[in-house]
């Protein structure tokens, strides 16, 4: 036998064991990709509440706040959000930011107000150790609120734990992962203050929301 | 013979036996101890667990019947692979339909839908039983695994969630829509025992629930 043959032979030998498989990965993929076609439209208007819901949370609104307000799929690095509070318009920067934690990177949303203030903070993303860092996420534990009101410029800026010299208090079995978001925080707020608040990026008026109802 | 009986069931027993025997005498969890990981860990409170053991049945069922109707179709030595295509698609249809219909419950419990798929649970109940048995038996051994895999993630979810957080169904507004918030039962202000809403509690009331469960099922030697 020609080594032609030999390798034609072993060829015609993984295709006749593979194929099964192949279809089977065929059938599975289109299913999938059906159930994907019919659940998207759903995700996606689910994910869009949950934006809306999630930055009302971090402005410290009701949840139905900005209902009505139109944001895109993926907000920008950082922008300022003009929303009317009982009459009064207030203007916020609003950013994202991301930081190396103990386990991948941490990525979070937060909004400084006029006076440069902390105004809140919601977790978007992590891997932090299940029971010990994920005590970042604001549902599980309240670790993130002592960050409200903090001043992104003051003397006590840039942030840091107790540990660290400075009056953040840090959380027991993750000070990895409190440290880093500490720094990560400081970081974002103090990038916001430098944003210019004169104009809207995104703008609510009670009006609209009152409209909605 | 008993070890053989107790894995996986015996093939010439009814289907309601069988059924029956999966979910109480061989419980993957109180019995064969399997499935340990996401049990602890997501079974911090009554809605969590029954997000999970929802999933879980989902894929449990889904994999079993695929698996059983895949049955010697596929050679010997791609049935491995093939299961697990089988059960990480399934896992994946749980991930986009929790994410459709139980969005938030789906990003408290996200971490743990994902891995679903490596629950020894599912890959065992597809090679040893439901491989070598008909549709209808490997759908029913599926679903009653799948019963008994969530009573034992509900029972230690609501007996740690009672003592840990002081309430009962807590959130199931999240699986149930906005009505199902009035279920809350508050046992009591402060928790009991915080200890049992932390990882070392979950050990502690797992441990207690098997004792329990022997006792009950009269397998203490």
């Amino acid at each position: 036998m020609t080594d032609m043959e030999q390798r034609e032979k072993r060829i015609i030998a993984i295709v006749r064991n593979t194929w099964p498989l192949a279809f089977l990965a065929l059938v599975i993929g289109l299913a999938l990709a059906l159930l994907h076609e019919v659940t998207e439209r759903r995700i996606e208007a689910n994910e869009a509440a949950q934006q809306r819901q999630q930055l009302a949370r971090l402005l410290q609104l009701e949840d139905a706040a900005l209902e009505g307000l139109t944001l895109p799929d993926r907000l920008p690095e950082t922008f300022s959000l003009c929303v009317a509070v009982n009459g009064a318009q207030q203007r916020f920067a609003v950013g994202r930011g991301q930081v190396g934690g103990y386990a991948g990177s941490i990525e979070f949303i937060t909004a400084i107000d006029q006076q440069s203030e902390l105004r809140g903070v919601e977790i978007l993303r992590h891997q932090e150790t299940p029971g010990l860092g994920d005590k970042i996420e604001t549902g599980k534990s309240d670790w993130l609120a002592q960050f409200q009101g903090r001043s992104a410029v003051g003397d006590a800026a840039p942030w840091r734990l107790r540990d660290d010299g400075g009056d953040v208090d840090g959380l027991s079995g993750a000070t990895v992962t409190a440290r880093a978001l500490t720094r990560g925080l400081s970081d974002t707020a103090a990038r916001l203050s430098g944003t210019d608040l004169t104009h809207c990026d995104f703008a609510l008026s009670s009006d609209d929301a009152a409209h909605d109802h | 013979m008993t070890r053989r009986m107790i894995t996986e069931g015996m093939q010439n027993q009814s289907v309601a036996t069988h059924a029956a025997d999966a979910i109480w005498r061989r419980n993957i969890v109180w019995a064969q101890l399997l499935g340990l990981c996401p049990l602890l860990a997501v079974s911090s409170t009554t809605v969590n667990a029954l997000g999970l053991a929802i999933a879980s049945l989902f894929v449990l069922t889904g994999a079993n019947l695929c698996v059983s109707l895949i049955g010697p179709r596929m050679p010997a030595h791609l049935r491995l692979p093939a299961y697990m295509l089988v059960i990480a698609s399934f896992t994946t249809a749980a991930m986009l339909l929790m994410q459709a219909f139980a969005f938030e419950l789906y990003l408290r419990i996200a971490l743990f839908v994902q891995i679903i798929v490596t629950n020894c649970v599912i890959l065992a109940r597809a090679e040893q039983f439901a491989s070598r048995s008909g549709p209808l038996r490997a759908l029913a051994d599926g679903i009653a695994t799948g019963l008994g895999f969530g009573l034992a993630l509900l029972s230690l979810g609501m007996a740690r969630e009672v003592l840990g957080q002081g309430t009962l169904f807590a959130g199931m507004e999240l699986l149930f829509g906005p009505a199902a918030a009035a279920w809350q039962i508050t046992v009591s202000a402060d928790p009991a025992l915080l200890l049992a809403a932390l990882p070392p509690g979950a050990f502690i009331a797992a441990g207690l629930l098997i004792a329990l469960r022997n006792a009950l099922a009269g397998e203490h030697q």
